[in-house]
């Protein structure tokens, strides 16, 4: 009997090892691998024949160490990226159109249309499917609740007010929140060209077309809102050292000398992270020429490895990743970030991100299509590094907005012809 | 006199590792708190904690033990003879073999991370601890140390031991060796230290959470929107502790007032 | 034949062939392969284009390029004599094999053993303009806030700072070993002629510590040409390109743009200048220890 019971255990033991599979997954941050993990753990369970390991490379570095392992032909089995890195990718990953047909019942069309229109973009043309996205972010301005109060200053949608302000009332606000509280500052912006863009898209100024050619120059206002956005750091609104030597806008934020972050949707988990969720609240950006969220967000591909049976589970992977009733739902949960699917309103178990997931989805419906299509065309993510150097130097008055839009032309053009 | 000046230059050099370590004891919204408090009002083990339950650090920390300490070995024995032979040697364009390797001296690796991928690729070592160690065991830093170390030792004491018929292995063995143990003492030092630190080849070898290093893994908490500081500070605090032992372990082989008195061979 | 009587053995060419392979493997072998990169058009992902010698000619051009150089001589000309002195000082301080020493030589080291990133993020918080510890202390004593990573005179500085902060306690550990190295013979000698503390360090010490001079000079020139993750980290090389030293520049375009061939071509250059610079200055030096033997 007893023999006969340890024949049966080393039997399943060899017969696991021989069936199950091994899969890699890559992860461009240790904190998004956290939750990965999370709902991977899930997976197994319900399949047991898969084991799936996240591993995590650092954010800075992603797309160098990805570029490395295509090159050497060694792609992960599952990866995840970001809007940013994901489209120069694309060539090297599987399409999921037919499993997704397949799996879910529905066309690749229709499986991309019940995404919203700023995440289609990324998901690829015509009936390819690329990716699933994951998590969805978008943009809006979040604020210091107790500094608003003590200025008197409603704020749209959940301080009091409806509408948006307008870009001259919002200039007005900051000077007053400032003023009351007796802050260095007023407002906090990242240093990074996305956080420009996002700005910039709010006077219905592009800097690229949707092929990736420069068109800036053909704006009218195209000076004007550099120049504006320049003033708020000559004028002490925003720090300058956010800007000048990348100082930290969360620090500056939650250490409450700011007292608004023009961020975006991540900053739920953050707050949340930092233990100041019921201090701070999401506003809507100020109306410009118009108003909305730039978006951007995290995607899963499956590269083409060579390896068909790991290929066939990866893809299995993704698939329950991308069915809203099976892995989506229960990874979005765990990260408290937006759901990148038209009308799927999750129960995070927190009311809190409950009333920010509506804020930030107005701000993601009412963006147009070109603000994501041109940041992922690859002449963007070529130069992005110059267009936040630039205004750092125009911070500084070192360079024009004219000077400035002549050199991004310029790096614009030579980026293009040299791909 | 002396006591004073080292003490007060010391009490500078600690002041932001002294902040590092009581920061690291703090919760991520105490972190936050503008004005920052020096000591941590409530001491919190969250940045200590988190990194043993998210992570595998056990894991990571012998596999930066075994790279380091393998490729410390080598690399001293590697620097050592190197020096000597540049130094000592009499072998024509002895001259230029020493710039050869003095122009690597301003070689940034993060420049040649992509003709090294390559390379470390073609010779199978992908993947794999080895491929952590073979292409760091030669450092320039290491060798030019050497060579100038080398340079100084009196030639007196190599040309009486050939006169006495020693033959070029056993001076090396018998006389540079011994001669050379504060050489070896701060190059094992330092190239602990390198290997200890290092961040470039990890991360373009190392495809596998069960090859991650120590400075892998503490780079990969650097995320997207935010960056958990007291798990960095935690990390960074006990990521020095191995680097410690080495040096006051080593520091032992120094020795004040070589003389040729007591060597022989 | 004995393998004692070979000719590489006797001129001892043969201690150098094990570093020399490696060396050859990991250093000399990718640098040929960058001077062939340099020639080419390449983002990692797609084929590489050969454009001849255009990377080189829009170098050429490039202002920044030429602006980071620059900054990157301040950087090194600024930090490699501070360096120098402090290091000389902690190792003439800290020579003797007592307890006292051992143990505070620890600290000394101490700033060199902490990884980079965890020592540049610690540095940028402590010398953050609005929240950091530094100018809190400042503030509380009534004084102005100074604009320590901002200003991009005074940021160089800072960072200058820093680089001396991690590189002093391991120019220590040369001096040290250069110290100890020097037979107690020639300091007897000196004391029976009634030589000074002063003048014994002077005419005895410094001109025996030649090669340990050349050595600290040399590394501390290659560091700071070769390093760029405290400003990487400090101030992403701002404010603007205030603190963008050759290395960071180079590898800018690698990794943030992509152009492979083109930061290549920056990378053979900043090699090329940062070589000649420390030959020189290395030979001047051993003229002099030449000429004024003692």
């Amino acid at each position: 009997m007893k023999r006969l019971l340890t024949f049966t255990l080393v039997f399943l033991m060899i017969a696991g090892s021989i069936f199950s599979v091994k899969l890699t997954m890559y992860s461009s941050d240790e904190s998004k691998a956290r939750v990965l993990r999370q709902v991977v753990e899930l997976y197994e369970k319900d399949h047991p024949d898969v084991s799936i390991e996240v591993v995590a490379f650092p954010y800075a570095n992603y797309m160098q160490k990805m570029s490395l392992v295509f090159l050497g032909g060694n792609p992960p089995d599952l990866l995840e990226t970001t809007a940013t890195y994901l489209p120069q990718m694309t060539q090297f990953m599987k399409n999921l159109g037919p499993d997704i047909q397949k799996s879910l019942g529905l066309t690749p069309q229709q499986y991309k249309d019940s995404t919203y229109d700023v995440v289609k973009v990324y998901l690829g043309e015509g009936d390819v499917v690329h990716a699933i996205p994951l998590h969805f972010t978008t943009y809006s301005v979040w604020i210091n609740k107790a500094m608003f109060d003590k200025a008197g200053i409603k704020y749209p949608p959940l301080g009091g007010r409806e509408e948006p302000w307008t870009w001259e009332e919002f200039k007005d606000i900051l000077r007053k929140v400032k003023e009351v509280n007796k802050i260095p500052y007023a407002m906090s912006i990242e240093y990074s060209a996305d956080k420009f863009f996002s700005y910039l898209a709010l006077w219905n100024i592009t800097v690229l077309d949707e092929e990736g050619n420069f068109v800036m120059d053909q704006y009218e206002n195209a000076e004007k809102a550099i120049e504006e956005f320049v003033n708020l750091f000559k004028e002490g609104l925003v720090p300058l050292a956010e800007w000048l030597s990348g100082e930290s806008h969360t620090n500056n934020f939650f250490g409450g000398i700011t007292a608004v972050d023009w961020a975006g949707s991540w900053m739920s988990r953050e707050s949340f992270n930092a233990g100041k969720q019921n201090e701070v609240s999401p506003a809507y950006v100020p109306v410009i020429e118009d108003w909305f969220g730039i978006s951007g967000g995290g995607f899963l591909a499956v590269p083409k490895t060579g390896n068909a049976e790991k290929e066939k589970a990866a893809t299995e992977f993704a698939m329950w990743l991308a069915n809203k009733d099976t892995g989506y739902t229960e990874y979005i949960k765990r990260s408290r970030d937006l759901s990148a699917y038209k009308d799927h309103t999750i129960d995070y178990g927190e009311p809190l991100l409950e009333t920010w997931a509506e804020v930030h989805q107005v701000l993601a419906e009412r963006a147009p299509a070109w603000s994501t299509t041109v940041r992922a065309t690859a002449v963007w993510s070529r130069i992005t590094d110059t267009i936040r150097k630039d205004i750092a130097l125009g911070i500084t008055g070192q360079m024009t907005p004219k000077q400035m839009i002549q050199h991004w032309k310029s790096e614009a053009e030579r980026v293009k012809e040299e791909l | 006199m002396r006591k004073t000046i080292v003490i007060i230059l010391a009490v500078l050099f600690m002041i932001p590792v002294f902040w590092t370590v009581t920061s690291s004891f703090k919760s991520m919204s105490e972190i936050y708190k503008y004005p920052p408090t020096i000591f941590p009002k409530k001491i919190s083990f969250e940045g200590y904690i988190n990194i043993f339950k998210q992570s595998n650090f056990m894991r990571y920390l012998y596999n930066t033990l075994f790279v380091a300490i393998i490729s410390t070995i080598i690399t001293v024995f590697l620097c050592v003879s190197l020096g000597y032979g540049l130094a000592k040697g009499t072998f024509r364009h002895k001259d230029f073999f020493t710039e050869i390797v003095v122009i690597t001296l301003f070689v940034t690796a993060q420049i040649i991370m992509v003709p090294l991928f390559v390379i470390i690729k073609q010779l199978g070592l992908m993947d794999s601890l080895w491929g952590l160690i073979i292409p760091a065991v030669f450092t320039p830093t290491g060798a030019f140390t050497a060579i100038q170390y080398m340079k100084d030792l009196p030639d007196e004491f190599l040309e009486s031991a050939k006169v006495d018929g020693a033959n070029e292995w056993q001076i090396f063995v018998k006389i540079v060796i011994p001669l050379s143990k504060p050489l070896i003492a701060s190059l094992a030092i330092f190239s602990f230290t390198w290997r200890w630190n290092d961040f470039v080849l990890p991360l373009i070898v190392i495809n596998s959470g069960k090859n991650f290093t120590i400075q892998l893994a503490l780079a990969t908490l650097q995320g997207q929107y935010g960056i958990p500081l007291n798990e960095i500070l935690a990390f960074s605090v006990m990521s020095i502790i191995p680097t410690l032992i080495i040096f006051l372990l080593f520091q032992n082989l120094f020795m004040k007032g070589l003389s040729a008195g007591g060597l022989k061979y | 034949m004995y393998l004692k009587e070979l000719k590489i053995v006797k001129n001892r060419f043969i201690f150098t062939i094990p570093a020399f392979v490696f060396h050859f493997l990991f250093y000399i072998l990718p640098i040929i392969l960058m001077i062939v990169l340099s020639f080419f058009s390449w983002d990692l992902l797609s084929p590489m284009k050969y454009v001849g010698l255009r990377n080189f000619s829009q170098l050429m051009k490039d202002k920044w390029f030429w602006n980071s150089i620059i900054v990157s001589f301040k950087y090194t000309f600024l930090a490699v004599p501070i360096i120098f002195v402090v290091s000389l000082i902690l190792g003439v301080l800290l020579q003797e094999e007592d307890r006292f020493s051992k143990i505070m030589r620890v600290f000394f080291y101490w700033p060199y053993m902490i990884p980079m990133v965890a020592a540049g993020t610690m540095w940028k918080w402590l010398f953050s303009r609005n929240f950091g510890l530094v100018n809190y202390i400042i503030t509380s004593m009534g004084f102005k806030p100074v604009d320590w990573l901002d200003n991009p005179t005074l940021a160089l500085f800072t960072i200058v700072l820093v680089q001396v902060w991690v590189l002093a306690g391991f120019m220590m550990m040369l001096f040290i070993v250069g110290l100890q190295a020097i037979p107690e013979e020639f300091y007897e000698a000196a004391s029976i002629d009634g030589a000074t503390k002063f003048q014994k360090f002077w005419y005895i010490t410094l001109p025996l510590l030649k090669n340990t001079n050349i050595s600290v000079i040399t590394l501390s020139i290659a560091n700071c040409f070769r390093n760029f993750t405290i400003a990487y980290i400090m101030t992403t090389g701002g404010p603007g390109y205030a603190t963008t030293v050759a290395p960071l520049y180079v590898y800018q375009k690698a990794f943030t743009d992509f152009r492979l061939g083109y930061a290549s071509a920056g990378s053979l250059i900043v090699l090329l200048i940062s070589f000649v610079i420390a030959y020189t200055v290395r030979k001047v030096q051993e003229r002099e220890i030449e000429g004024g033997k003692i």
